[in-house]
């Protein structure tokens, strides 16, 4: 384990120029990520990683120098904390060591901003990368270390934040981790007395089964299913705009560039393209049918080839690496190989 | 070489000091009784009152690779990487794997005692990735890049056969068109393809008819940058894409390894009558004038020396820069015809040689290659029927470990000796003094030049002329491999069941080889060519050797489908056969069934509406015994199955039922769960 986080600690040095942290090797270090990735590493701080202590170190004289405050960063160093001005900022001043009055306070904003539907609760971000479930999972959190989370809240932001992991987490990193810092603070009982598949047991190791009662209060269940999902149905929240050159209709064998423009600037577009079976990627002896690469710049430019006679639909979604509402799925683009 | 007469007292290897001069070296003080050639390399000197600072030699790059077993795979494929570094056994390196050019994660690896690893990935989702190998320090040592896509792989084949560079400006090519295992014939599309960016730009493209599958191309080429490749479109659109080996500029370079005595020059590309020795070929060529001692062989375990004159003082550092390590060797009195030998370290050695001579001098160069000392064989059979079971022996002239990859003809990949001579050339090139040219010198202006033009293609003047009919004199063959036999047929089986293993690759792995060693596996059941190639190592040394195999059967029919489709898509899809004898053949969509009799070979197109099976079948009219089937699925395109899973917290009393439930005896249970989940997520 120490192997792999030293790799890690190795990698962040890719990201850190002028006493800052960028986003992608090479790019302008920026104070926003910086604070960001300052707030992410604050639990490895001062637990043996010497290259990344004096990393940090670095970065947050930084920021002190540039006078910033952001209450993220209060855990590494309470200097950085600022008026509340969010959800995040109430969260994290719930489990910084501030005085009873502030932290009441800090809880009091976090009830009084508490959305709830359905049986749901969840909180709108201000500064999450991983929005709502990121914001949510961070509110609860701040709640439980207070000691001001009931069952009940807990039950219902649960409900939002986790009713769909994709193989084992949520959209991002971000929201992710949120989830598993929630969970690693909450304080409930051990080894749960349930009934699994008819079973009586108290639980001391994860156990599965199909059916599970549970014959006290305050037991964690994962339900899974295996289903499909379809990438492609249409959805609205990235402009972009995709052209086949020189047309719609191809003679077999005809090469044409596939162009897709983005309308927006996001962190990280990407472009997912799904060809028909009349056209193809070529790599070699193989007709590969779809890509996924980063869209660099406004556009992004592939090459496809007419493989086989008939017709299809080419579909394309632009969608950002890190915002999982900035999803686009066009119509698609008919085309013809005669 | 420099020669340099008593008075002139250092060179750029050695110091000349008397037998009257203060001697100082590295701050310890050395009686001279003679005169004597003192060596820089390493040592700081002081003579009189002149200090002379060390000379430092750069270490070589580290002939290291990575190589995935294809360039291609689907999601659920199983990447292979192997990483092979001859001189630093036993060393720790790291292979970082980045996802569309951001790292996803890093794996130690450590290599075994002859520097060579194999890991594996997986799950990995669709886009371009690729593995970086560095140090653990840092030190980069090369890189591989490989895409993840729903595929499928075109009927068609295409196998270089013959790469020839003639007369420096034709670039004749010779090779075989299969479509499954039968040679092609009609009319072909050819393209002359060069990298640009990344992406492969065509340079040149005709139209041109095929006869039994034999390709003759020759271009005339002015001048090409990087890598070439020829792309081969059959009218019916099946497009086949193949690189062009030693067409990139490395295999361009030519180097003088030494120039006392015969001029000894190395390549990447096969050269007549070169030596081959470490990835690249060696050669003499013309003599340089007088010197006082000449190397007999620039490819050797010793390099042996012979005296042209009598010299008083013979001085050899003999400097493995791959390890920086020195050893001077120093003969006195020696007479003309006499000869010196200075052993060889793999993969080269510096030579620094200086010579006292009546009343001068001589300072001279020469880098050394050892010869290869391990020999590969693989035997594997040359034809075979669907989805047997098939032995392949590998032989080797001393212990070596061994990447064997069994692999469908048609897949993409990369060669790891090409990418091992492309590390020793440069490494050669790197030497201080190394002296080296483009074959082709006119082509300076031009490549400069062409910086002021925009357009590319238009710059290239490349002709195709095919058939050739005859060999220009002095041909220059760079790549060759001995003609596939024909396929013979064997004898016809009893009805089979449905063929549905179509595996790209039946078999990737290293394997341990002690004299000689057997490898079973069972072939895929898609009527087509297998490659059978391994690379060893041991000791320093390195070998490839590949075999191609035909899987065949005397009656069969197969569908060229695309991977995935949507419910809108609609496409004519092929469907080869081959019978001895008239045959029916049934083929089956989701929404078709079409009959039809045949004969002999051929194809018939099959609407195929959205996504689903496909099975077809062949009997023979009047010999049931003459059959095959398939069956193939094409996938529904932009659907993903996934693991959806949601958490809840129960209070006494609640049920919950669920494909699977689990229940945890605390939330830290399930966070352990979830941070391995992430860890293999390739964004954040």
């Amino acid at each position: 384990m120490r192997q792999f986080l030293e790799s890690g600690v190795e990698r962040m040095r890719q990201f850190f120029a002028k006493g800052s942290f960028c986003l992608w090797t090479g790019d302008e270090p920026s104070q926003e990520v910086t604070a960001r990735v300052l707030h992410n590493l604050t639990p490895a701080y001062a637990i043996g990683f010497a290259a990344l202590d004096e990393m940090m170190k670095e970065a947050a004289a930084n920021l002190r120098q540039r006078k910033v405050r952001d209450n993220r960063l209060v855990l590494l160093d309470a200097s950085f904390q600022a008026p509340v001005a969010s959800v995040e900022d109430a969260a994290m001043l719930c489990l910084a060591e501030i005085s009873e009055t502030m932290k009441m306070s800090a809880v009091e904003w976090l009830i009084d901003h508490r959305q709830s539907t359905d049986g749901k609760v969840f909180w709108e971000p201000k500064i999450s990368w991983g929005g709502m479930l990121e914001a949510t999972s961070m509110a609860l959190r701040g709640l439980a270390k207070a000691g001001a989370l009931d069952a009940e809240t807990l039950r219902a932001g649960l409900r939002f934040v986790a009713k769909d992991l994709i193989d084992g987490r949520l959209y991002s990193t971000a929201d992710t981790k949120a989830l598993v810092e929630l969970l690693s603070d909450l304080t409930v009982p051990s080894q749960p007395l349930v009934r699994l598949d008819g079973k009586d047991m108290r639980v001391t190791q994860p156990e599965r089964g199909r059916i599970v009662e549970a014959l006290q209060d305050g037991v964690l269940v994962k339900v899974d299913e295996r289903r499909t999902i379809d990438l492609l149905q249409p959805k609205r929240h990235f402009s972009f705009t995709a052209q086949l050159q020189p047309g719609r209709q191809l003679r077999l064998g005809q090469t044409a560039k596939l162009v897709i423009y983005s309308k927006e600037r996001t962190t990280a577009p990407l472009a997912y393209v799904v060809l028909p079976g009349c056209l193809a990627f070529v790599q070699g002896g193989a007709t590969a049918q779809t890509a996924h690469q980063p869209i660099l710049g406004d556009s992004l430019e592939l090459t496809v080839v007419a493989a086989r006679r008939g017709h299809g639909i080419v579909r394309v979604m632009v969608h950002d690496m890190y915002d999982p509402e900035k999803v686009g799925v066009q119509d698609g683009i008919g085309v013809v190989v005669a | 070489m420099m020669r340099h007469k008593f008075g002139e007292r250092w060179g750029g290897w050695f110091a000349l000091a008397m037998p009257k001069d203060r001697v100082d070296v590295n701050g310890k003080q050395v009686t001279i009784t003679e005169p004597t050639l003192l060596s820089r390399i390493g040592n700081s000197i002081r003579l009189n009152k002149q200090t002379f600072e060390p000379v430092t030699l750069p270490s070589a790059d580290v002939i290291a690779g990575v190589v995935t077993d294809r360039k291609v795979y689907r999601p659920d494929d199983l990447v292979y990487a192997f990483v092979a570094l001859p001189y630093l056994p036993g060393e720790q390196v790291k292979l970082e794997l980045l996802y569309l050019d951001r790292p996803l994660l890093t794996e130690t690896l450590t290599l075994d005692k002859h520097g060579v690893a194999l890991t594996t990935f997986e799950g990995l989702e669709i886009g371009s990735h690729t593995l970086r190998l560095t140090s653990s320090d840092g030190r980069r040592f090369g890189e591989t890049a490989f895409e993840v896509a729903e595929f499928a792989l075109a009927p068609l084949t295409v196998r270089l056969t013959s790469v020839r560079w003639e007369k420096e400006r034709y670039l004749h090519l010779q090779g075989q068109v299969l479509r499954l295992d039968e040679p092609y014939s009609g009319r072909l599309k050819v393209e002359l393809l060069t990298r640009y960016f990344g992406d492969w730009e065509p340079l040149f493209g005709t139209e041109m008819p095929c006869g039994d599958g034999t390709l003759s191309l020759r271009f005339w080429m002015r001048w090409w940058e990087s890598q070439l490749a020829l792309r081969v479109q059959t009218p019916d659109g099946e497009t086949a894409l193949v690189p062009i080996p030693f067409t990139d500029w490395r295999s361009r370079y030519e180097i003088i390894l030494s120039e006392m005595g015969r001029i000894w020059k190395a390549q990447t590309t096969p050269k007549p009558e070169a030596k081959a020795a470490h990835g690249v070929f060696i050669w003499s060529e013309g003599r340089s004038q007088y010197v006082p001692v000449c190397l007999q062989n620039a490819v050797a375990s010793e390099a042996i020396f012979t005296l042209q004159r009598e010299l008083s003082h013979l001085v050899i550092v003999a400097f493995d820069s791959v390890h920086q390590r020195q050893q001077v060797h120093q003969w006195r009195n020696l007479k003309a015809g006499e000869t010196v030998n200075v052993p060889i370290v793999k993969p080269f050695t510096l030579l620094l040689v200086g010579a006292l001579e009546g009343d001068g001098w001589f300072e001279g160069e020469a880098v050394v290659v050892h010869p290869d000392q391990l020999s590969l064989k693989v035997q594997a059979p040359e034809q075979t029927r669907p989805g047997q079971t098939l032995t392949v022996t590998l032989k080797a002239n001393k212990p070596c470990r061994c990447f064997l990859v069994v692999h469908d003809a048609r897949l993409p990949y990369e060669r790891m000796e090409q990418k091992m001579s492309e590390q020793m050339i440069t490494a050669l090139r790197n030497t201080p003094w190394a002296s080296w040219r483009w074959r082709e010198w006119r082509e300076w202006d031009l490549w400069e030049r062409r910086r002021f033009f925009l357009g590319r293609a238009a710059m290239v003047k490349a002709r195709a002329s095919a058939p050739m009919l005859a060999a220009p004199a002095e041909p220059l063959a760079l790549y060759s491999v001995s003609p596939e036999e024909a396929v013979t047929e064997a004898p016809a089986a009893e009805p089979e069941l449905p063929r549905g293993y179509f595996p790209e690759v039946v078999y990737c792995g290293l394997v341990d080889l002690d004299g000689e060693a057997e490898v079973n596996f069972v072939i895929g059941e898609q009527i087509g060519e297998w490659v059978v190639r391994a690379f060893a190592v041991a000791d320093g040394d390195w070998m490839h050797t590949e075999q191609t195999l035909t899987v065949s059967k005397p009656a069969y029919l197969e569908a060229d489908l695309p991977a995935i489709a949507s419910e809108d898509d609609e496409t004519l899809v092929r469907i080869l056969y081959r019978t001895p004898q008239p045959s029916r053949i049934v083929v089956t969509t989701p929404t078709e069934r079409v009959e039809q009799l045949v004969e002999a070979s051929g194809e018939l197109f099959v609407p195929f509406k959205g996504y689903g099976k496909v099975a077809g079948e062949l009997v023979g009219v009047n010999d049931p015994s003459i059959a095959d089937a398939f069956e193939r699925e094409v996938t529904k395109a932009g659907v993903a199955r996934v693991l959806s899973s949601s958490l809840h917290w129960l209070f006494a009393g609640e049920v919950l039922e669920g494909e699977t439930v689990t229940v945890y005896p605390s939330p830290l249970h399930l966070v352990e769960t979830l941070v391995w989940s992430l860890v293999g997520y390739p964004f954040g």
